[in-house]
């Protein structure tokens, strides 16, 4: 719980004791709304309020015994509450450990919980030992993983002798609360499913350490920590080869059975976990935290360790010399995890698993399995080779685990030197170059940050673009997708097409798969390890959504707290261990700067904001959550473990970003597009038929969607930028006014011939439909259809009767339907195919149907006759088309082409269609936003000229060429840039 | 050292700030409430339990000049016993428990300390570890458990201490007392 929350908790906790037991209950549904869970947390402290066990009663009183015992005892090291060691303050005494007595203290310079273990003196007062015991501090300090508990640095404080205070040596950890690994398997045997979790995240923590060249050697279950979100970590990385003052190479020295090892009662645990290595006293490396990975794994399973003993020669025996009784494990663990068990805990290291990567993949692989038939006894006594074969076999991906394991090796041989920083700008060929969208995502990066993919070519296909390659590419015939996203293992590409459907598409191309339809045009979606997806949309009766990356039914997940002034739950992203997602909370007034970035944990449903004014956040890996606000990104350190954020936020790139957003790879490599249409807004300007343009005096906003009304004095348009809402430009006097007010989206404005309406659609209650509103904004916006489908405003025709739309139904995608603008409000379809059918106009005179349509592979314009629009189909465009737009005399029908260049076509008057060829009038500089299919320009009523968009600073010069920014090891910036310690 | 002279002194000291004072204070104040321990363990049957809060006041009035304290400084004086006084029992039943299991400092889980509750004593550890973690969540609420619970500070005082409006020292024991007793279990667990 984040200390917002329990605030709210607490202050509605004593506004209700202060009320009678009967009037509680009408206060707290008040005071809570909908929601559940606070109202709950809420009332499990009023039900302990009113027991009657007095707290002071239940006080534990001090036996004799106790203070008998603090007589004899020696005064401990006595760091007192208050006490500071360096800016840490000390709060109170946790425990003692082999390394000295171990504090809870506040960092007084960052305002953060830490742990500080303060080492014996000895340690102090040996020159070698102390200096051996910084360097090495400080390389485990570089250790940064989700799953590892941090070692911040080292703290050291001179002998004061005003202060009467000895030499302090302290190391400045991270502090996870929580039981211990060894306190859940003291409970009992852990359940298959859990153990194979918590078995992934200490991997992926033993991985991130041997990539540095760091091994544990004292890898055990009082060393994994379960923090209370689900998260595992892994402390005291490390810490065995500096207490044990081993030479400080990683591969050399091994922890000697000295005397002590084998007098202290307190270190007998410790022996169980020894590599046969250990025991011996030879040289270790990482094989010796593999080793005990597989004893972890094999106690977890069976409750009981591998090889622990009576005694400790029992114990040293048993690790040299004999075989873990397999039967323990339950017959439900599955044959790939009997062997990786196997394989970890081969006698010689030679024969065992070299690369703790290696076990991410055997894991993963496991839940792509069916339900593993109970292997029978022969088989787990098997010959290692055939089962080690067959397990190959059950693992398809066991080779590339092999191939990654040995380049894991590669780069863990290199230099530990941190990474340096660099930034590539790529600009693809225009073919190639990315859309930026307004909606939902543009771009995405593999977790290993090889491969950024994005849309482009007008949004109507995928490009992957390897770093390591020149060039990108393509994955064509997918529809119009936007919203793309990545799977953990990078091997998918998630998108969404159109509005109709959530799909997935192999990185290598190939056929598209649907997974499901979501309730509106995402935003936003990520992918999870556990492989589910989680997304939003602009619905705003839904917040966040899950769906099985395997395809099925979205179960909502979170609703926006309306009461609460929640607009909409969107740009989901899953945090590492897959326990907790963060998100963006926006607001129902104010724009984005009102957005809250906010963080919902999947175990408990319970969500709480992190940063205020910010949205869009990612986790990355370095221990830091990156956002937008005021349209740059900012960084801000996070701790994985409390879901909390620590410390002040820093602007981490000045640049303004676009619309595409940006993404982060795990490995910390970002990528943003630059420049392009959006950049900072877009302004509106004239062009003639020639192509010469005249700039408007109406600011740069994200303007989409500009419709001018029948007398040409005032323009309807969308701008997405602020509140989602639909404005007015009056012409004439120059003012840029909202006209719709509501807190959903509210988009497609089009206007009937008297112009004394704005119709349009909304989704201001629930998926959109249609709405109709005086121009003036007066009176109230009436509700004129009511539909589960997203249904989009197009046109009117000239005879005020029919608002003709498009209506995007699950079973048929999007189809043309018309609306009877009288008391019936009747809903009837125009046309209907499995195909695409939208952006229909109708002329002028109302003989015919303009639209653009897909069944011949890619958006054609076509028309019909009118209303009878079964009597007749031409194709007008050639070479592709969308949004065509009728002149006003109806002799001219407009469209743009494939790329994006105004066409017109001749239209002869008269009741049989007759048309010329298209012509080109200009080049399609002008942007076109991505994403939203609606018609992106309008005529004036004269005809003499378009009113277009473009991207604005830019009146005479064509739009700043569209670029990729990557920033390879950005992380190591952002530690720099936002300390973490 | 030691004498109630200067332990006034060194209270005045660190209440006005300097945390070396605190520093000194410290070991004076555990070394009294182990000997008067001992004295009255000497003077009682071996079974006898003591009641921490009226150890940590003969403390108080053994180490401090009363004459040369006000009521301020006998708060803040509370403040740092009652710590030193957790500290003591949590550090025995840490001892305790490890001689039984050998292994070490050995924590009760919730559903451990569940159980325990069953008796109607609060075990040490339990509420030594529930305290930590309502100091993450809210380190006031801790506070004012510690001062009233193990310092046996009242509701004013501690409030002085805290530097809270006794009101809000009310509100925030109520607050703390029902997080404590769901936590730890109670008969009003559901």
């Amino acid at each position: 719980m984040t200390d917002e929350r329990w605030l709210r908790v607490k202050a509605l906790f004593q506004a209700a004791v202060e009320r009678p037991a009967e009037d509680r209950n009408a206060f707290l549904a008040a005071a809570t709304g909908d929601d559940a869970a606070l109202r709950r947390e809420v009332e499990s402290l009023l039900t302990a309020d009113a027991s009657d066990v007095s707290l002071l009663e239940r006080l534990p009183v001090a036996s004799a015994s106790v203070l008998a015992d603090t007589v004899s005892a020696p005064p401990p090291t006595f760091l007192a509450a208050g006490l500071r060691v360096g800016p840490y303050e000390i709060v109170a005494p946790l425990g003692a450990g082999a390394m000295g007595e171990v504090y809870r203290a506040s960092d007084t310079k960052l305002n953060r919980v830490v742990a500080l273990k303060v080492l014996p003196e000895r340690f102090a007062l040996d020159p070698d030992r102390s200096a051996r015991f910084t360097r090495e501090a400080h390389l485990l300090a570089t250790l940064n993983h989700p799953n590892i508990g941090a070692i911040y640095g080292l703290e050291e404080q001179a002998p004061s002798t005003d202060s009467g205070q000895a030499a302090v040596q302290a190391l400045v950890l991270e502090l996870v609360d929580g039981p211990t690994l060894a306190d859940r398997i003291a409970l009992g045997p852990i359940p298959l499913e859990e153990a194979l979790g918590i078995a992934r995240q200490v991997a992926d923590a033993l991985e991130a350490a041997h990539e540095k060249g760091i091994i544990h050697r004292d890898f055990k279950p009082p060393n994994i920590k379960i923090a209370r979100n689900g998260v595992v970590k892994v402390l005291d990385f490390g810490l065995a080869k500096i207490s044990d003052g081993a030479p400080q190479s990683a591969l050399s020295g091994s922890p000697r059975l000295t005397a002590t090892d084998l007098g202290g009662p307190t270190l007998l645990g410790t022996p169980a976990y020894m590599s046969p290595e250990q025991a011996r006293g030879q040289p270790l490396d990482r094989r010796t935290d593999i080793w005990a990975f597989g004893c972890v794994l094999y106690e977890m399973l069976t409750g009981r360790a591998p090889f622990a003993g009576d005694t400790i020669s029992d114990t040293l025996a048993a690790i040299l010399e004999r075989e873990p009784d397999w039967a323990a494990l339950p017959a439900i663990v599955p044959a790939p995890v009997r062997t990786l068990i196997r394989r970890c805990l081969e006698k010689d290291a030679r024969q065992r698993i070299a690369d703790i990567s290696v076990v991410p993949f055997v894991l993963d692989d496991l839940a792509d399995l069916a339900p593993a038939t109970a292997p029978g006894s022969s088989a787990a006594i098997a010959p290692r080779r055939a089962l080690w074969r067959r397990m190959a076999i059950l693992s398809g991906t066991w080779l590339v685990g092999v191939a990654m394991a040995g380049s894991a090796a590669w780069f863990a041989a290199r230099s530990t030197a941190p990474p340096r920083v660099s930034r590539l700008l790529i600009t693809p060929a225009s073919a190639a170059a990315p859309s930026v969208g307004v909606v939902g995502y543009s771009l995405a990066i593999t977790p290993d940050g090889t491969r950024v993919v994005y849309t482009g070519a007008n949004n109507t296909a995928l490009f992957v673009r390897a770093l390591d390659q020149l060039n990108a590419t393509s994955i064509t015939g997918l529809g119009e997708p936007y919203g793309v996203f990545v799977s953990p293992d990078g091997q998918w590409i998630g998108f969404f097409d159109g509005v109709t459907a959530l799909q997935k598409v192999a990185i290598t191309g190939g056929p598209a798969v649907t997974l499901g339809r979501p309730d509106g045009t995402a935003l936003g979606a990520s992918w999870g390890a556990d492989g589910s997806i989680i997304f939003a949309t602009i619905n705003r009766t839904t917040g966040l959504q899950r769906i099985a990356a395997s395809g099925g039914e979205p179960a909502v997940l979170t609703r926006p707290n309306r009461a609460g002034g929640e607009n909409d739950h969107v740009w989901p992203q899953i945090l590492p261990g897959g326990q907790a997602v963060l998100f963006t909370i926006t607001a129902t007034t104010g724009g984005l700067d009102q957005a809250q970035v906010a963080v919902l944990d999947l175990r408990t449903g319970t969500q709480s904001v992190l940063i205020r004014g910010g949205s869009d956040a990612r986790y990355v890996a370095s221990g830091h959550l990156v956002y937008r606000a005021t349209g740059r990104l900012h960084a801000v350190a996070f701790d994985l473990g409390r879901l909390a954020v620590v410390g002040t936020p820093v602007t981490v790139q000045p640049e303004v970003l676009t619309d595409a957003g940006m993404a982060v790879a795990t490995d910390g490599t970002l990528v943003y597009v630059s420049g392009g249409a959006s950049a900072v807004g877009r302004s509106l300007v004239w062009v003639d038929r020639q192509g010469r343009e005249t700039p408007t005096s109406a600011p740069p906003r994200n303007y989409a969607f500009p419709r001018l009304s029948p007398d040409g004095t005032r323009l309807a348009i969308y701008i997405p930028d602020q509140e989602i809402d639909i404005w007015l430009w009056d012409l004439a006097r120059s003012t840029l006014t909202r006209a719709t007010f509501d807190r959903g989206v509210d988009i497609f404005p089009v206007w009937p011939p008297d112009g004394r309406q704005l119709l349009f659609s909304s989704a201001r209650a629930g998926a959109v439909n249609l709405f109709a509103q005086a121009a003036d904004g007066s009176g109230d916006v009436t509700r004129l259809t009511t539909s589960p489908n997203i249904q989009h405003a197009t046109s009117v025709t000239s005879d005020g009767t029919r608002l003709v739309f498009t209506e995007t139904a699950p079973t048929t995608g999007p189809d043309i339907m018309q609306l009877r603008l009288d008391a019936t409000h009747a809903v009837t379809p125009l046309v209907q195919t499995p195909f695409s059918e939208r952006n229909a106009e109708v002329s002028p005179d109302g003989r015919w149907l303009a639209y653009e349509a897909n069944d011949s592979g890619r958006f054609n314009i076509y028309v019909r006759p009118f209303p009878d629009v079964s009597s007749g189909y031409w194709q007008v465009s050639t070479d592709g088309g969308t949004r065509p737009l009728w002149a006003r005399n109806g002799q001219e029908l407009f469209y743009l082409s494939a790329t994006g260049a105004l066409m017109r076509v001749g239209v002869a008057p008269g009741p049989t269609w007759a048309a010329s060829e298209p012509t080109r009038l200009f080049e399609g500089r002008y942007g076109a936003s991505p994403n939203q299919n609606g018609r992106t320009y309008d005529i004036a009523p004269d005809g003499k000229r378009f009113l277009m968009i473009k991207a604005s600073g830019s009146a005479d010069q064509t739009a700043a060429p569209t670029s990729l920014v990557v920033v390879q090891n950005w992380r190591e910036e952002l530690k720099r840039l936002v300390p973490t310690q | 050292m030691g004498s109630p002279r200067d332990v006034t002194v060194l209270l005045g000291e660190w209440s006005r700030g300097n945390r070396t004072a605190l520093n000194q204070l410290l070991p004076l104040v555990y070394a009294e409430l182990r000997r008067v321990a001992a004295r009255q363990l000497r003077s009682e049957r071996a079974d006898h339990t003591l009641q921490p809060t009226a150890l940590v006041h003969e403390v108080f009035i053994r180490l401090v000049d009363q004459r040369q304290v006000d009521w301020q400084n006998r708060a803040h004086f509370f403040g740092v016993a009652a710590n030193v006084m957790r500290r003591i029992l949590v550090d025995h039943a840490r001892r305790h428990g490890a001689s039984k299991r050998g292994d070490g400092v050995r924590c009760l889980s919730i559903d451990e300390a569940r159980d325990v509750a069953a008796s109607n004593e609060m075990p040490i550890l339990a509420l030594d570890q529930a305290l930590d973690r309502l100091e993450t969540i809210d380190a006031e609420l801790a506070k004012i458990v510690e001062l009233r619970a193990f310092g046996g500070l009242t509701i004013d005082e501690a409030a002085h201490v805290l530097s809270v409006s006794p009101s809000t020292a009310k509100r925030d024991w109520r607050t703390a007392k029902a997080w404590l007793n769901r936590e730890l279990g109670s008969d009003a667990r559901p």
